[in-house]
């Protein structure tokens, strides 16, 4: 890609795009750099110095056994987006596959995949995925392991929906007349054309996911502590609350702006890509 | 004094990159009890012209920036929208090339009839369902008691026409524009349409203004053509006279593109393609694709001109067109 | 016009039905119901010669359509036989079914959909060249260049996306393609009804260019008569699934013998400036093609059904050796 090809793309991008991806790009230099920005360490505790105020020193204060809160947040967002990434774009790659297979298939393998996301609707997501971790144990990879089994339902859904319109259409058939085999014609040639409502929606899905782990953490079944993972920090700042809301506010402000920041490139995607505005939030 | 006065019509819609002239001084007259045909390829304007007539330009991106419409004495662009709606309801109608998206899908078809009597003429429910029922039975939909309480999906296109149709006239329009009517039917139910309009057109005595890309649809229903090209009136005239001695060279053009019937060997096509609106130059639109145009018509402004009587021409040489026609 | 009659057979289609099952619910397959079947197809039989070029024409829903796509396998018939130089197409393997692709080539009606709107021009041609070894690797930038000249395009349009070509460009790229393989027999379904009349016209005389100069046969789908009688050396006409008249176009044209392309003739709005007022010849609308009428499909809506159409099936009446017509009272 040349230059003036990035500046014409760049050209076309709605001002939502551009504000949510640089917030997005911010957010995750910041993460990357995080042990270079503060002085401290988010694990080390300093009984001396807890629950003290934001100041010049501890710009979003010390939490109840004296840790840096900014520290702490700024160390998350590596957590948080990782975990983010992960749960999102795992499930969503195979997800897309079987779902672009069943639309274009069709026969005995759709009806089965349409069952099986039948019984996965049928319950409440939550619900399930805290009985799955009841099951495993809490922590990081049972997330994972519960997610993996539960979100691609909602990127076959969309990718099915999408091929099946797809799979219509002339080009479609004229891949078909060409003699290209079964996973040519679905996978080059119709599967670009199916990608965009799901890419738009991961964007949604990464903010809801990020909220997920966080609220499994606030109900201490996500990551264990002392990780400073962003709703863990928000459960533990629970019972100090009235005396020092830092602790509890400013890494939820974080969840919020990066929220924001995803749901604005979703969006600002929307736009670009043709789609009908979908709002998922 | 005629029924319909077009003025140097101007319609342009404005988009992030451009501003496209999609009509740009369109004027015409149009007697009560006449049919002026519409003719044009599409991106020609002839639905825009349709649209900004009935002052339905969606705004933005589309704009009516000048010119006069003067209906029955009165301009519709100074109309107030109260008033203008009662125009649309009563004195004008349209029908639309997709009988099935006129319709609204979850209302039985014939309380879609017969609406514009409730809601124009404060006929009573009963009243108007009478005079529904009337209405389908005039444009032969068959059993319209029955039919009347149906819905748009339980019917076929050809039937969604005739509604559509049969709507239009429930309030006993002056003028109705009919843009592209049958080109979504099959050609046998192309022709019972042809015939319905033709035949209540007479017997109301309605003027109409029907728009269609097909040429020969024109030739059969048309007291007057005219033949639209990038946004503009190219040629206006009888229809006799606009198909035996076309005197603009795009309306030769298209009639030299149909393969006749008993048409041999090759055609005439027009060569390339329509020029981008955005990028319209001073000079004749068409010069860029006509066989007989001179350096001069890409630059001297062309405007309609009267050349035999009643037959106006936007072209700076129709004298050279002899030599073409076979 | 040449008409290549004679001449050996290039495609057989021999009894053809083709059906499509409407979808089954969970409440049809509790209750045990067979699925509910459409007959788009129902029973053609057509011969098209070499180098000759067969019109098939109809309206909307008489599966002239589905005939087409049965030929070039996108829609699986239900039985009878498709030949292609008197090879089965119906029982052919996958390498077999491969090979076949690269003899018979369609071009589709909307040039706004055939074309992936993902891959420019280029890698659309060169895909099909790399993927069937047309050519060697290096030779395959010269096709390229050399398929876009054969169908009028210029070589900077190469790059371009669908997006940014004009309808007819589109529908020469969709020729292109379907040449790539240089396939000796062409369906065409409906490859000018998306396209303006002057634009129309160029293609029309493109595809007899190049009828012509590769001395393509071809199987001609559209609902224009006009178009179809420009193209075609023979003429189909299909109503409700079945060909109810064959014959040379003037045949068909000058002198139809089947009451239904007696009415689709004269419905035609003529190009001669006269004022209609001629009533229209085929009343009503076509039956759905879930509920055939009995005996002749046609007689529910024919000027001239008798008692026995609506009883007995019409036979297939030889009005002259090319000639033939459906119909229990074929003629003027």
């Amino acid at each position: 890609m040349t230059a003036i090809a990035i500046r014409d793309e760049l050209a076309r991008w709605p001002a939502s795009l551009k504000i949510g991806a640089t917030f997005f790009l911010l957010i995750v230099v910041t993460g990357l750099f995080a042990p270079w920005l503060t002085p401290y360490d988010p694990y080390t505790q300093d009984l001396a110095g807890f629950l003290q105020p934001p100041s010049w020193r501890h710009p979003f204060g010390t939490d109840h056994v004296g840790r840096d809160v900014l520290t702490r947040v700024l160390h998350g967002i590596r957590i948080d987006l990782q975990i983010g990434f992960i749960t999102t774009y795992v499930p969503m790659t195979y997800g897309l596959l079987l779902g672009a297979l069943s639309g274009y298939l069709g026969g005995w393998f759709d009806t089965l995949m349409m069952r099986l996301l039948d019984v996965a609707v049928a319950f409440p997501f939550l619900v399930l995925i805290i009985v799955i971790i009841a099951i495993l144990g809490p922590g990081v990879h049972t997330i994972y392991i519960a997610v993996f089994l539960l979100a691609w339902t909602m990127y076959a859904r969309l990718a099915r929906a999408e091929m099946l319109v797809e799979r219509g259409k002339d080009y479609v058939l004229a891949a078909r007349t060409l003699g290209y085999p079964t996973s040519r014609v679905v996978f080059r040639h119709a599967m670009p054309n199916v990608i965009n409502s799901s890419i738009v929606f991961s964007m949604a899905d990464f903010v809801l996911n990020i909220l997920l782990v966080s609220s499994l953490s606030f109900l201490g079944l996500g990551v264990p502590p002392p990780l400073p993972e962003w709703g863990a920090m928000v459960a533990e700042g629970r019972d100090f609350i009235f005396d020092a809301w830092w602790i509890s506010t400013l890494p939820g402000l974080a969840i919020v702006v990066t929220g924001a920041s995803l749901s604005l490139i979703g969006d600002g995607l929307a736009h670009r890509l043709g789609q009908r505005q979908r709002s998922f939030l | 004094m005629a029924l319909l006065e077009v003025r140097g019509l101007c319609t342009e819609f404005r988009t992030p990159d451009a501003v496209i002239p999609a009509n740009a001084g369109v004027s015409f007259n149009l007697d009560a009890g006449r049919t002026l045909g519409i003719v044009g390829e599409s991106g020609s304007g002839k639905s825009v012209l349709c649209r900004a007539l009935l002052g339905l330009i969606q705004s933005p991106p589309g704009f009516v920036t000048a010119g006069e419409i003067v209906f029955d004495g009165r301009d519709l662009r100074h109309l107030d929208e109260t008033t203008l709606r009662r125009v649309r309801g009563t004195a004008i109608a349209m029908i639309f090339q997709n009988p099935m998206s006129g319709l609204n899908p979850v209302w039985p078809v014939g309380d879609q009839i017969s609406e514009g009597l409730r809601v124009h003429r404060g006929l009573s429910p009963s009243a108007a369902r009478a005079r529904g029922i009337a209405m389908m039975r005039q444009v032969g939909i068959p059993s319209p008691e029955v039919r009347y309480d149906e819905y748009p999906h339980q019917w076929s296109g050809g039937m969604l026409q005739r509604a559509m149709i049969a709507m239009a006239m429930a309030c006993e329009p002056k003028l109705l524009l009919a843009d592209e009517p049958t080109t979504a039917l099959d050609v046998t139910i192309q022709d019972q349409i042809l015939a319905l309009l033709v035949e209540l057109q007479e017997r109301t005595g309605m003027a109409m203004i029907l728009v269609s890309h097909d040429m020969a649809v024109i030739a059969e229903t048309s007291d007057h053509v005219a033949v639209m090209y990038a946004g503009r009136m190219v040629e206006v005239a009888p229809t006799a006279a606009a198909f035996r001695t076309p005197r603009h060279p795009y309306t030769l053009g298209l009639l030299q593109s149909i393969p006749r019937a008993a048409g041999d060997g090759r055609l005439t096509p027009i060569p390339g393609q329509p020029p981008n609106l955005a990028r319209l130059g001073d000079g004749c639109p068409f010069a860029d694709r006509c066989a007989v145009a001179s350096p001069e018509c890409r630059t001297r402004p062309v405007a309609l001109r009267e050349i035999d009587p009643g037959h106006w021409t936007a072209c700076h040489f129709p004298e050279r067109l002899a030599g073409l026609q076979a | 016009m040449t008409q290549p009659l004679d001449g050996d057979a290039a495609l057989v289609i021999d009894d053809l039905v083709v059906e499509y099952g409407a979808p089954r619910g969970l409440v049809d397959l509790a209750l045990g119901r067979t699925r509910r079947r459409v007959r788009a197809v129902d029973g053609v039989s057509l011969v098209v010669r070499r180098n000759e070029t067969v019109g098939l024409v109809g309206e909307s829903g008489c599966g002239k359509t589905t005939l087409g796509r049965a030929i070039v396998r996108i829609v699986e018939p239900t039985s009878g036989a498709i030949s292609l130089d008197g090879e089965n197409l119906l029982t052919l393997g996958s390498d077999e079914l491969r090979a076949m692709r690269r003899r018979v080539q369609m071009v589709f009606q909307d040039p706004y959909s055939s074309l992936n709107p993902r891959m420019s021009v280029e890698r659309t041609l060169a895909e099909v060249l790399r993927f069937h070894r047309i050519r060697p690797a290096a030779g395959v930038g010269d096709r390229v260049a050399e398929l876009l000249s054969l169908v009028g395009l210029a070589p900077e349009l190469a790059g371009r996306r669908p997006r940014a070509l004009s309808g007819g460009q589109r529908q020469r790229v969709g020729l292109a393609r379907a040449l790539a393989l240089e396939p000796t027999f062409l369906v065409l379904d409906e490859p000018v009804a998306a396209l303006d009349v002057s634009i129309q016209a160029q293609i029309l005389n493109l595809l007899r260019d190049l009828r012509d100069r590769l001395g393509l046969t071809m199987l001609f789908i559209a609902h224009e008569l006009s178009v179809i009688r420009h193209m075609s050396h023979r003429v189909a006409v299909m109503y409700l699934g079945r060909v109810v008249e064959v014959g040379t176009a003037a045949e068909v044209f000058d002198h139809p013998a089947h009451p239904y392309t007696q009415g689709l003739v004269r419905a035609i709005p003529r190009l001669t400036p006269e004022r209609r007022h001629r009533k229209p010849v085929i009343q009503g609308e076509v039956p759905s093609p879930l509920n055939i009428p009995p005996g002749c499909r046609f007689h529910t809506r024919c000027p001239k059904a008798q008692d026995i159409c609506r009883r007995i099936a019409p036979p297939d009446v030889a009005l002259s050796p090319s000639h033939r017509a459906e119909c229990h009272f074929p003629g003027p």
